[in-house]
C-alpha cells in the first residue's frame, strides 16, 4: 500500500504550487491525473486512501479524475508503435520483443483547480 | 420593494440569486397588487414569471411548471425552496465541476388578487453567481510526477554516489527469497576484494543488519515500522555515514515486497530482482512492474530444484515476457551453484565505473 505514501507526495506538491498563487486561493478544488497501467499504482487504492492524506490540508474534499494509460511500445524492428495486452511488452504487430516502452509507466499531475 | 428579495412592482426583477456572496438564507414577505407582475430570476439565466391578473377576479389558482438548465463551475451541497402558497419543495444535490444538469420542477399555488402572500426561501446552496460575485477559481497546468520529491532526493542520490565513486544496488523480492541470506555469502566472497557497504530495510528489528555484521562491511538497518518499502529520503540520511569508509559497492536490500518497492527510485544505479524457485513460475508476471524495470533478475534457492515440481525454464520465460533481454542468474547461495555468475556481474559493476 505505497498509495498513501504517494497520496501524501501529491499533497505536499500541490500545497507548494497553491502557496505560490497567493493567498487567495484556499482550497484544492480538483486534481487531474494521468495514470500509466504499468505505473505500479492500484487506482482504486490511490482512490481509498486519498481522503485520509487529504484531511485537515487544503486538498481535503477534492475530486480526483484519472486519465488512464495503456502501455505503447514501439518495435525497435518495424518500428511500429502498438498497445500489446499488459502486462507483455512484445510487439503486436510483428511480435519481436526489442521493444522500447513510450507511456504507460507515468503516474502524474497534469492539472489541479484552485479557489 | 421587497427588501428581501428586490423584486419590484412592476415588470421588474428579482434576483433569488445571492446579492452578496455565495450563499444565503432568508426569509422575506412581499406584497403584490392586482395586475402586478413579477419575474423570479432563480439563477442568472432562467427565470419564472409571475402574473398577478388585473381586476376584481376572484381567488384562483394557477399552475405553471418551469424548469431551468444551468451549468455550474462550482459545488453545490444543497438547497431548499419553501413557497407557503401550498407547495414545497426541497432538492439536495452534489456534482462535479464542468458539468449541466437540468432540472425541471413544477409547482402551483392559489392567490386573491389585492392579497398578500409570502415567499420564504432558504438557500443553503450557491447559485450559479453572477459574474461579479464569482468566487474565483484557478485552473493550474502541471506536468509533475506524483513522486517528484522522491524522484528529486533520488537523483541527488545517485548524483552523489556516482561522484564518490560507489556503486548502488537496489535489491528487490518477495519476504523469504533469499536475498539476506545471499548478501551474507556474497560479504564473505567479495570480502578483501571489493569493499562493501549494506543498508537493509525491514519493517521491524534488526536481525538482517546482525546477519550481515562481521563481514567486513559496515551495516546499516532501518526499520520502517508501517512503511512497506525504502524511500529516496531514509536512503539519503544514511548514505554518508555508511559508505564513508571507502565502499565502492553498496547494497540496499529493500523491505521483503515485489510491488511497493518497485515504484520508488532510491538513487541506485541498478534494480536487481530476486525470485526463489518455490514462489512460483509466473511470478514476474504476475508482477511485472518490477521485473520490468529489474536490470536482472536472480532465480535463487536453485539447490531446491530436485525437490520441487517446477522448470527453471518456465521461470526464465516469465521474466522474459515482461522484460525480453533481461539478464537472468541462477543460483544457491547455499550450495553456491551460480555465484560465480553473480560475483562476476558486481565486479564488472564496480569496474563499470
Amino acid at each position: 500500500m505505497h498509495e498513501l505514501s504517494l497520496a501524501q507526495s501529491m499533497i505536499e506538491q500541490l500545497m507548494d504550487v497553491m502557496e505560490k498563487e497567493g493567498e487567495q486561493f484556499q482550497k484544492i478544488e480538483h486534481i487531474s491525473l494521468e495514470l500509466g497501467s504499468m505505473s505500479g499504482v492500484d487506482r482504486d487504492a490511490f482512490e481509498f486512501v486519498f481522503p485520509f492524506a487529504a484531511e485537515g490540508t487544503p486538498a481535503e474534499g477534492a475530486i480526483l479524475s484519472f486519465n488512464e494509460v495503456t502501455v505503447q511500445v514501439r518495435c525497435r524492428l518495424c518500428d511500429k508503435v502498438t498497445s500489446p495486452e499488459y502486462p507483455f511488452v512484445a510487439c503486436n504487430e510483428c511480435g519481436a520483443t526489442d521493444t522500447e516502452i513510450i507511456c504507460g509507466k507515468e503516474f502524474k499531475i497534469t492539472q489541479m483547480e484552485v479557489s | 420593494m421587497c427588501e428581501d428579495c428586490g423584486c419590484m412592482e412592476g415588470n421588474e426583477r428579482a434576483y433569488f440569486a445571492s446579492r452578496d456572496g455565495h450563499d444565503h438564507d432568508h426569509g422575506h414577505t412581499h406584497v403584490h397588487r392586482a395586475g402586478e407582475i413579477h419575474i423570479h430570476i432563480h439563477i442568472d439565466r432562467d427565470a419564472h414569471v409571475h402574473v398577478h391578473a388585473g381586476g376584481e377576479a376572484p381567488a384562483h389558482t394557477h399552475t405553471h411548471p418551469h424548469a431551468h438548465t444551468h451549468s455550474h463551475s462550482h459545488e453545490h451541497d444543497e438547497h431548499s425552496h419553501i413557497h407557503d402558497h401550498s407547495d414545497t419543495h426541497d432538492h439536495g444535490h452534489s456534482h462535479d465541476h464542468g458539468h449541466s444538469h437540468d432540472h425541471g420542477h413544477s409547482h402551483e399555488h392559489t392567490h386573491e388578487h389585492g392579497h398578500t402572500h409570502d415567499h420564504v426561501h432558504s438557500h443553503d446552496h450557491a447559485h450559479a453567481p453572477l459574474p461579479s460575485q464569482a468566487r474565483r477559481t484557478k485552473t493550474i497546468a502541471l506536468e509533475t510526477s506524483v513522486l517528484a520529491q522522491n524522484d528529486v532526493l533520488a537523483t541527488k542520490n545517485r548524483q552523489w554516489l556516482k561522484e564518490k565513486g560507489v556503486v548502488a544496488i537496489n535489491l528487490i523480492s518477495s519476504p523469504g527469497s533469499g536475498k539476506t541470506y545471499l548478501l551474507e555469502k556474497t560479504l564473505d566472497a567479495l570480502q578483501g576484494k571489493i569493499p562493501c557497504a549494506v543498508i537493509t530495510g525491514d519493517m521491524q528489528t534488526d536481525n538482517d543488519a546482525r546477519r550481515m555484521m562481521g563481514k567486513g562491511a559496515p551495516v546499516v538497518q532501518i526499520e520502517t515500522r508501517s512503511a512497506c518499502h525504502l524511500s529516496a529520503q531514509q536512503i539519503e540520511e544514511q548514505l554518508e555515514p555508511v559508505v564513508s569508509g571507502g565502499a565502492k559497492l553498496l547494497f540496499i536490500e529493500n523491505v521483503g515486497n515485489l510491488v511497493c518497492p518497485a515504484a520508488f527510485d532510491l538513487g541506485e544505479l541498478q534494480k536487481i530482482a530476486l525470485v526463489s524457485v518455490v514462489e512460483g513460475e509466473d511470478k514476474p508476471v504476475k508482477y511485472p512492474v518490477l521485473f520490468h524495470g529489474a536490470s536482472a533478475t536472480l532465480l535463487t534457492k536453485t539447490d531446491l530444484l530436485p525437490h520441487l515440481d517446477v522448470d527453471i525454464e518456465n521461470y526464465k520465460k516469465s521474466v522474459l515476457k515482461v522484460q525480453p533481454g533481461a539478464q537472468i542468474i541462477s543460483l544457491s547461495a547455499k550450495s553456491g551453484e551460480g555465484m560465480e555468475e553473480w560475483l562476476r556481474y558486481l565486479e564488472k559493476l564496480v569496474d563499470g565505473i
